[in-house]
């Protein structure tokens, strides 16, 4: 499957969208009440790299710094853009909502619910991987779903060329 | 970083190595588990379907009295076995360890994991003199222990551990050997996966255990000599088995040691709240070829089994393994189906198991 955030030029972008599609997809496949509760997507997060204990060492940057040498973790460049959050556009949102809505509906509603929940994990680590590497994945998840808010860029601001796809002739209108 | 203090899986590891797996002295197998039920097995007709019904189930079966009982390889020996195999090249696995376990080496992190296993090509007549050389072994390390005992297993073990007496085969069933599995047809899901037959045979010496794992396959186990135990975990239980994650190369494999589980170790840390199923499968040669064993492994028992596995049964995969029993640790989980497995032979032995 290929999804919107492979479509996109820039790395920075791909990230954003991830984020994106990683919050979405986890309302889908938790439902309301699930991941849609405060802190639900904090908690996903948090169990998944709590999974690596002991092998963080494998990872080129873990992500664990605690802000005491002046950076601040929220506001990680991986996945907010400034203190606005992290950027997407209203068709970015619609394209990255159909992702979600296939992946949760069409292939991890159909598996058996005993087993669902280990193969969910590890999709997301894959996916995770994929597109934002794997060195950094450790770091994304621990600083990207802190309740960071998003924002939505609009046509002729400078970010909005970040929806800009691969390829030269593959330009395409963001709202 | 490998140390005296992390002595599994550490032979000859150099200093910027780590073991695969750690272990922690204290409780270890079954007796490390919040609750093993034994799986009982169930009797069958030879002529009736079971994969189906098997599939929709979803839980590990035992069955007895298949259509594997009218298979000619039913009656099959060590020798025979040996027979089949002459002049061909096979794999060989030596290990200095206790347990298989092999590295996704595509895998997206890259660990300098110490693997204290060797691969090469063997001849049949040195693998199968191997394996026999290795019962012969343990049956003398097992001293006043009953030959192929739990007892003389481990004895064995803690002599060989380091020294790659542990051995192993797995590889695609000759066609000579097919021949001798038939009819198969019941034993798949789609005339597909009949057709593809996808087949593989492990041998292995004894106390060698696959590590703890999951599949994301279906899988018939057909036992066909010796013995071998199953300690199967449902879906809901992998958590407490606390997996390696997907991204290093020992993903869908227990970060704990069945043995001698760490579980100091975060994840690992409800690991004896797991409730298992134990399955013992257990094929001895028939009367009439008793004799043809050397004297001094008639004592033991020798295990060929037949794993025939697949995504919804597209592949198959036949398992062998030499010697006293061969504990086989699966972490019962599929992503898609289950795991079955069946063995063959009647009386008061079991016939398969069938595993999800």
């Amino acid at each position: 499957m290929e999804y919107f955030f492979d479509k996109l030029a820039s790395y920075r972008a791909r990230a954003f969208a991830l984020r994106t599609f990683f919050s979405q997809l986890l309302r889908r496949h938790y439902g309301s009440g699930g991941a849609t509760a405060p802190g639900a997507e904090r908690a996903f997060f948090a169990a998944l790299v709590a999974r690596f204990a002991g092998l963080e060492h494998l990872f080129a940057d873990d992500g664990d710094g605690d802000g005491s040498d002046g950076s601040r973790p929220e506001f990680d460049e991986l996945c907010v853009l400034d203190a606005r959050g992290t950027p997407t556009c209203r068709s970015c949102l619609a394209n990255i909502n159909s992702d979600a809505t296939i992946i949760a509906d069409e292939h991890f509603a159909r598996l058996p619910e005993a087993m669902r929940e280990t193969l969910f994990v590890e999709y997301v680590e894959q996916l995770t991987a994929e597109v934002v590497g794997a060195d950094r994945a450790l770091r994304f998840w621990r600083r990207c779903f802190g309740n960071q808010p998003h924002f939505l860029t609009k046509a002729g601001a400078p970010e909005h060329e970040l929806w800009e796809r691969v390829g030269a002739s593959d330009h395409v209108t963001h709202r | 970083m490998c140390s005296a203090a992390a002595a599994a899986l550490t032979s000859r590891c150099a200093a910027d190595e780590v073991p695969m797996i750690t272990r922690r002295a204290g409780v270890g197998d079954e007796s490390a588990l919040g609750r093993v039920s034994p799986l009982q097995a169930l009797a069958w007709e030879r002529e009736r379907p079971f994969i189906d019904e098997a599939a929709a189930g979803g839980a590990p079966v035992l069955l007895r009295g298949t259509v594997v009982d009218g298979w000619a390889g039913r009656a099959w020996t060590w020798a025979r076995l040996r027979e089949h195999h002459r002049g061909r090249t096979l794999d060989g696995v030596q290990t200095g360890a206790h347990v298989y376990l092999e590295p996704d080496t595509t895998a997206a992190l890259r660990p300098r994991l110490h693997t204290p296993q060797r691969a090469a090509n063997w001849s049949a007549d040195a693998l199968f003199g191997a394996l026999e050389a290795a019962e012969r072994d343990m049956a003398a390390a097992g001293g006043s222990y009953d030959p192929g005992s739990a007892a003389a297993r481990r004895e064995w073990r803690a002599r060989t551990e380091g020294y790659d007496r542990g051995l192993l085969h797995f590889g695609a069933v000759p066609d000579a050997l097919a021949a001798e599995l038939q009819p198969g047809n019941l034993l798949y899901l789609t005339a597909a996966d009949a057709a593809a037959r996808m087949q593989y045979t492990w041998m292995s010496s004894p106390g060698l255990r696959t590590h703890t794992h999951f599949d994301s396959d279906h899988n018939v186990f057909v036992q066909l000599i010796g013995r071998k135990r199953f300690v199967l975990w449902a879906p809901n239980q992998t958590a407490h088995l606390c997996p390696f994650p997907r991204l290093h190369p020992l993903w869908h494999k227990s970060r704990a040691d069945f043995e001698a589980p760490d579980t100091s170790l975060p994840p690992c840390a409800n690991y004896s709240r797991a409730e298992a199923i134990v399955a013992d499968v257990e094929r001895k040669p028939p009367p009439s070829a008793t004799n043809q064993l050397p004297p001094c492994e008639a004592a033991t028992e020798r295990m060929y089994s037949a794993r025939l596995s697949g995504r919804r049964f597209v592949c198959a995969a036949l398992l062998v393994a030499h010697g006293g029993d061969v504990l086989a640790v699966a972490l019962a989980h599929d992503d898609l189906a289950v795991r079955p497995a069946v063995r063959p032979f009647g009386g008061n032995l079991q016939d398969g198991v069938l595993l999800r």
